[in-house]
């Protein structure tokens, strides 16, 4: 990070980053884009997933218990410096102590991938409520749910980012206006093609039909007609990957045990077995095109096998659900139960810890059709052209060349 | 650059992650097959499968064409480690073994040297110049010059601050000078470098402190610029930080990137420039006319180029390696053939 | 039926058949005229239809052939010929909107869909419609059903191939034939244009016409609720059978004309008739009054007022009919006079005849025995004393029964009005047989009694009945000289008591019994002729009948209904 670089044009300072997203955040801080730009974490982790030094500059583990030194010298937005007692309280829900420069916390897990977590954001609350942060950037405006807008933070730690400011309106995302030069990024939609280049992190998002009170055998027959090749190539461009699991390989290396297999043969088996099965409602987020592309695609590959799939938009009754859940722990067995609550299933066990627990438990909640995976989808922006080394949410890397 | 890759193949041990493997797996007689789902190269896959084979092997295990048990083995990666599975098919049932290995940090070597170009050094630590001294390859890193054969290395004055740190650094004699962006300092090869109060006159502005660009009077601020040929009579050319390369005769054009450098060659003296455009390049160019002409087909780089200094004869090009991270710092040479 | 009745129903009949004729041809004729009105009117509107099909159709065409040419589509079909093409999906939805088409659809040359803005999903699934289409080259616009995710739609469309080098596809466009398609039609009043498919619950009514369409595969029509419908078979390119077209034509107006024409001939028929009842009336008034005053006076005739006269003023028939009936009564009334005093006379000699038999009889010893008392005193003067009292004993005995006959006579001169009481009818008879025990034994008569024993009793003068059953049982004892059998009975029904009395003797003639109850009528040598008079009177006194039945060799049986005494 300390030398950013991007395509041969060298970082430009200035300019104002205007930013769309589809997300409606209430309250900055919460995990979401907007808390990479107000605040810092603990550590970050690097491309290949290890964790680096952010706020804490080293830690080590030792009988159940983390400690984490923190970076001496930085202030939050308003001030006042970062301390222990201050990210202490941050990071509350881990049961975190704040121990002279120190913080410890009681966990068995791999703590500093998880603390990498935008949950796990330092944040504050200043006199007038306003939240404060460490990070890259200051909150100067905020309408929740509508737009806000940031200024960059001059005494950052990590030297002040290129942008001078960042506008962000939330709740819609228009190529349109990305082409027409009225937004910088957009969250991208990817069943439809953009004529500006599109970045995409791993694909973290899971496409599934969760569905409880299905008959067990209308589940496994829509399961058996899915054809996620024709959705990954054609509706997702190629983006992202087919989904056989509920986790993607490139966070476990074993979902290639879970090969989706399209057997509309069998499927019409089950629904014979039903003598007429009942027409299928499957709901799915009515702002989200992608998803409504790949519930209609469901209910076209359901017809092979007989079952009347009505996809209906929004959050009303429905037999099945289309949800797209997010993983955002690097570690499987909490980015396994993440999901799972994600997708209305909650798991009452323990996260798994082993890389075989976690393929055992997900091969279990695979048996019975009560969530069908069909793909994993990278979070995607779309980036204008003046837009330049885009490497995530935090902005602080990103700079705009001149037109 | 052998040695680092021999490195890299060094930490990829396969022997224990197979032992534990063959434990779960291995059986009297058995049928073996083995996949590829990781980034691993061929050979060091076909490693692994002989690891394993060797474990099982030792096991007592009798790899054969056909038996009842059947274990199908793959070598897939996730994010921090490889992991290993395994499907072993008794009869009916199918049991799944899984076995994790970590990625090792380097796990691919770094891209080869092509024609016109020669791969002076690679290194973790961002690069902002070289320069060789005494017959050794001096490396300007933001905090300090390494001599980089021997190690050794004398900090500087103050480190290179901002996002976006540059630097150039020049042997005078036995003397290496290095212009920063927050000053200038010189000092003997494995020395501390010492503060000097000279202006940095070699890009023929003044450095904008805090930030990577220069400026020169009421000219409009620039990256880099670089002394060229127009019909033999030399031109100065400026990559401003507005994308525009502009001529000091008032000539403009965009499509240049923000770092340039001169070169001397058998057909006089070219402009070289980076691409704006990804793939990473550089282009050279002659000047004809107040106008760019391309000369040649672009040099291509695995990442962004970071660094571009003309060194009269030559030019020096650092490159981030977009896949290692690594940075590589390049002697680019054009030769001419009229 | 009376010559008024025949009258009006013949007027009524003459005038509602006359009219219903009239109403029929007319309705007839006008139904004929609507009809073939209307039939060229569904004509015109098919003609419409299939005016606005190929106008929409070569709409379609143009529009198809631009699609075709355009650049994006170019584009996709260079794309498209690379092993992983790169596209958009929902090109075809952007294409359908520039061009204003409701169906676009970009086929592969295996009939793959590769875009489909109808129905985007659908994408990767075969269209083999498009692709034979585009195969055959077929440079026009056709009818096509067109399947979408909810439902079916016909549609027309056409197809164009685009070619970039070795690349190919079928570019296929189409506009949506439905209800708004249908609402372009200008329709006359009181019809309509219907496309019919078969989940349209509202059109269910006409599945069956639709599906005799379908087999028949040619047009049919029908009424459905006061509609004719036509339906035409709608064919695609391969003559298969997509949809029908339906072709409605209101018959409210002439069933509206054919009701006026029904109430205004019940109208006009009712008026005729009601006329016809009137003239009726009063020709049958003016023709059958005196008709019927003569009839009337017939019937008094008839009932005995003889002294009838009628209007005979009138110089008709009718006059001359009532002159005559005037003269006929005076007829009747001279003969009637002439027959009573002759009855009169007859009765008279009858009982001068009776009078003179009966007294004959005595006379004749009274005679004799004052001519032997003559003779005793001038001849035997000695047995004067003896034949004197001999000749007193028999001139007293026959003097006695000369009273008695004068008594009888003058008995049934003056038989008193009965005094009702209540009375057994079988105590009378047992009373009366048991007077006539000894004489039935000395004429060797058997009897044989049947009294009904429940016989409800009756308001009567017991003696006078007593006297007239005496009467009944004398005459059977008179009818059998050589003796035979007696027969009595009685019974009961409906407040009726009956007394049979029947023999066995020589019974009469059908001329006797029609005069067996006269007075002074007789059949024997001796008695009075008084006797069944006397029944006769007794029975209608107490309000009864009697009735006689008899054959000649085989007994009489005479039969006496009483009323039964009443609760009042």
């Amino acid at each position: 990070m300390a030398v950013a670089a991007s395509a041969a044009t060298r970082p430009h300072y200035g300019g104002t980053l205007r930013v769309q997203i589809r997300t409606r955040v209430t309250e900055p801080g919460a995990d979401d884009q907007l808390a990479w730009l107000l605040c810092d974490r603990l550590v970050r982790l690097d491309a290949r997933g290890e964790p680096q030094p952010a706020l804490a500059v080293s830690w080590q583990q030792e009988a159940g218990r983390w400690k984490f030194r923190l970076r001496s010298g930085v202030k939050f937005h308003d001030g006042s410096p970062l301390t222990a007692a201050a990210a202490a309280s941050a990071l509350e829900s881990l049961g975190a102590t704040a121990q002279g420069e120190s913080i410890m916390i009681r966990s068995d897990r791999p703590l500093a991938l998880e603390l990498a977590r935008p949950r796990y954001s330092v944040w504050r609350r200043a006199a007038e409520g306003v939240v404060v942060g460490t990070g890259p950037f200051r909150l100067t405006e905020f309408e929740p749910g509508q737009r806000a807008v940031f200024a960059a933070n001059d005494e950052y730690w990590e030297g002040r980012p290129y942008l001078d400011s960042v506008q962000v309106e939330m709740g819609r995302a228009q190529a349109l206006d990305l082409e027409l030069g009225k937004a910088d990024v957009i969250e991208a939609d990817l069943s439809r093609p953009l004529r500006f280049p599109v970045r995409s992190g791993p694909p973290a998002d899971l496409l599934a039909i969760a569905s409880s009170t299905l008959d067990p055998r209308l589940r496994e027959a829509i399961a058996h007609t899915i054809d996620r090749a024709a959705i990954h190539g054609v509706l997702l461009r190629k983006q992202g990957a087919i989904a056989g699991g509920l986790l993607p390989q490139w966070l476990t290396g074993y979902a290639h045990l879970f090969p989706p297999a399209r057997d509309v043969a069998r499927a019409r088996q089950r629904v014979a077995e039903l003598h007429g099965p009942p027409p299928v409602t499957l709901a799915y987020d009515a702002a989200d095109a992608v998803a409504r592309a790949v519930a209609e695609r469901v209910a076209v590959n359901a017809r092979e096998a007989g079952v009347l799939v009505r996809t209906v938009p929004g959050g009303g009754a429905a037999d099945a659900r289309l949800v797209r859940a997010r993983i955002t722990s690097l570690d499987p067995g909490l980015a396994l139960a993440e999901l799972m609550a994600a997708a209305g299933q909650p798991l009452n066990a323990a996260p798994a810890a082993s890389p075989e627990a976690c393929y055992l438990l997900e091969r279990s909640l695979l048996q019975d059709f009560r969530i069908i995976p069909l793909v994993h989808l990278p979070e995607a922006v779309g980036l204008g052209p003046r837009v330049r080394n885009w490497t995530g949410w935090d902005l602080a890397g990103v700079w705009l060349s001149t037109p | 650059m052998d040695l680092v890759v021999l490195l890299a193949l060094l930490l990829l041990d396969f022997t224990g992650p197979a032992r534990e493997l063959a434990r779960k797996i291995a059986a009297p007689e058995m049928v073996l097959s083995q996949r590829n789902l990781s980034s691993l190269e061929a050979k060091d896959f076909a490693e692994a499968r002989r690891a394993l084979e060797a474990e099982l092997r030792a096991r007592g295990a009798k790899l054969v064409e056909k038996a009842p048990v059947e274990a199908r083995v793959s070598l897939a990666e996730s994010l921090r480690e490889y992991v290993w599975t395994a499907e072993i098919r008794r009869g009916e049932e199918v049991e799944t073994a899984i076995v994790t290995m970590k990625v090792p940090a380097a796990k691919a070597p770094a891209p080869g040297v092509v024609v016109d170009r020669k791969l002076l050094w690679e290194q973790e630590q961002p690069m902002l110049d070289t320069a060789m001294i005494g017959g050794q390859l001096a490396v300007l890193e933001p905090d300090r010059i390494v001599l980089a054969l021997q190690g050794t290395s004398g900090a500087l004055p103050a480190r290179a601050a901002g996002r976006d740190p540059r630097g150039r650094l020049v042997a005078e004699g036995d003397t290496l000078v290095a212009y920063l962006f927050e000053g200038v300092c010189r000092a003997k090869p494995g020395g501390n470098c010492l503060p000097s109060a000279e202006p940095w006159l070699l890009e023929g502005g003044s450095p904008a402190p805090g930030r990577n660009y220069f400026t020169l009077g009421n000219a409009p601020a620039f990256y880099t610029s670089a002394v060229a040929e127009d019909r033999g009579r030399p031109v100065r050319l400026y990559a401003g930080v507005d994308g525009r390369t502009r001529l000091a005769s008032g000539e403009s054009w965009t499509g240049w990137g923000s770092d340039i450098a001169g070169v001397e060659t058998a057909c006089g003296r070219l402009a070289l420039a980076t691409r704006p455009t990804e793939p990473e390049a550089i282009q050279a160019y002659r000047i004809v006319e107040g106008q760019p002409v391309a000369a040649g087909d672009p040099v291509e780089f695995a990442g962004p180029v970071t660094a571009l200094w003309s060194t009269g004869a030559s030019a020096t090009a650092v490159a981030r390696n977009s896949r290692t991270g690594r940075y590589a710092a390049f002697s680019l040479t054009v030769t001419c053939s009229r | 039926m009376m010559f008024r009745t025949k009258l009006l129903v013949a007027t009524s009949v003459t005038v509602a058949g006359a009219v219903g004729l009239v109403s029929a041809v007319v309705a007839a004729t006008a139904r004929t005229r609507f009809e073939k009105l209307d039939e060229t009117r569904r004509a015109d509107l098919v003609r419409q239809f299939r005016r606005e099909f190929a106008r929409r159709g070569e709409e379609v065409t143009r529009r198809v052939e631009r699609l075709a040419a355009m650049d994006a589509v170019q584009r996709l079909a260079g794309e498209l010929s690379r092993p992983e093409p790169d596209y958009d999906v929902n090109i075809a939805q952007s294409l359908a909107a520039a061009l204003s088409l409701d169906f676009v659809e970009l086929v592969g040359r295996d009939g793959r869909i590769y875009s489909s803005a109808q129905w985007p999903a659908r994408f990767g699934y075969r269209d083999e419609w498009v692709q034979r289409t585009g195969e055959a080259r077929a440079p026009g616009h056709y009818l096509k059903r067109e399947e979408l995710p909810e439902d079916t739609v016909l549609a027309v469309m056409a197809v164009r191939e685009v070619r970039l080098g070795d690349a190919a596809l079928y570019a296929a466009g189409g506009l949506r034939i439905d209800r708004e398609f249908l609402s372009s039609l200008t329709l006359p009043d009181g019809m309509r244009v219907l496309l019919h498919r078969d989940d349209d619950a509202a059109l269910a009514r006409l599945a069956a016409l639709a599906e005799r369409v379908k087999r028949l595969r040619r047009e049919a029509s029908a009424v459905v609720d006061h509609e004719v419908f036509q339906a035409i078979p709608l064919a695609g390119r391969e003559e298969e059978l997509l949809g029908v077209l339906l072709v409605a034509s209101s018959r409210r107006e002439i069933e509206a004309l054919q009701d006026l024409i029904l109430w205004l001939g019940l109208g006009v028929g009712g008026g005729g008739v009601l006329f016809g009842v009137a003239l009726s009336w009063w020709i049958t008034a003016r023709v059958t009054r005196p008709v019927r005053r003569l009839a009337g006076a017939a019937g008094e005739v008839a009932g005995g007022n003889w002294n009838i006269r009628v209007d005979e003023r009138s110089g008709d028939e009718i006059g001359e009919l009532a002159r005559a009936f005037n003269q006929m009564t005076r007829h009747l009334i001279e003969q009637r006079e002439r027959l009573v005093q002759s009855e009169r006379v007859a009765a008279w000699r009858e009982l001068a005849r009776r009078l003179a038999h009966e007294l004959k009889n005595p006379l004749f010893p009274l005679q004799i025995t004052v001519e032997n008392m003559q003779r005793a005193r001038e001849q035997y003067p000695e047995q004067f004393e003896e034949v004197f009292r001999e000749s007193v004993q028999t001139l007293l005995a026959e003097l006695a029964n000369l009273k008695a006959i004068v008594g009888r006579f003058s008995d049934f001169a003056k038989m008193p009005p009965p005094e009702r009481q209540p009375a057994q009818v079988n105590d009378i008879v047992r009373g009366v047989m048991k007077l006539f025990q000894a004489q039935f034994a000395a004429a060797s008569i058997a009897t044989e009694v049947d009294l009904a024993p429940d016989l409800p009793a009756i308001q009567a003068d017991s003696e006078q009945l007593h006297r007239a059953l005496q009467n009944l049982v004398l005459n059977a004892l008179d009818a059998m000289p050589s003796g035979g059998t007696l027969r009595i009975q009685t019974g009961s029904s409906n407040h009726t008591v009956h007394l049979k009395v029947a023999d066995t003797g020589s019974g009469l003639t059908k001329e006797e019994c029609e005069r067996l109850f006269t007075p002074y009528y007789t059949t024997k040598q001796h008695g009075t002729g008084l006797g069944l008079a006397i029944v006769q009177s007794v029975v209608s006194d107490h309000g009864g009948s009697i009735a006689v039945q008899s054959e000649i060799g085989k007994g009489t049986l005479f039969r006496i209904d009483l009323p039964a005494k009443t609760e009042n």
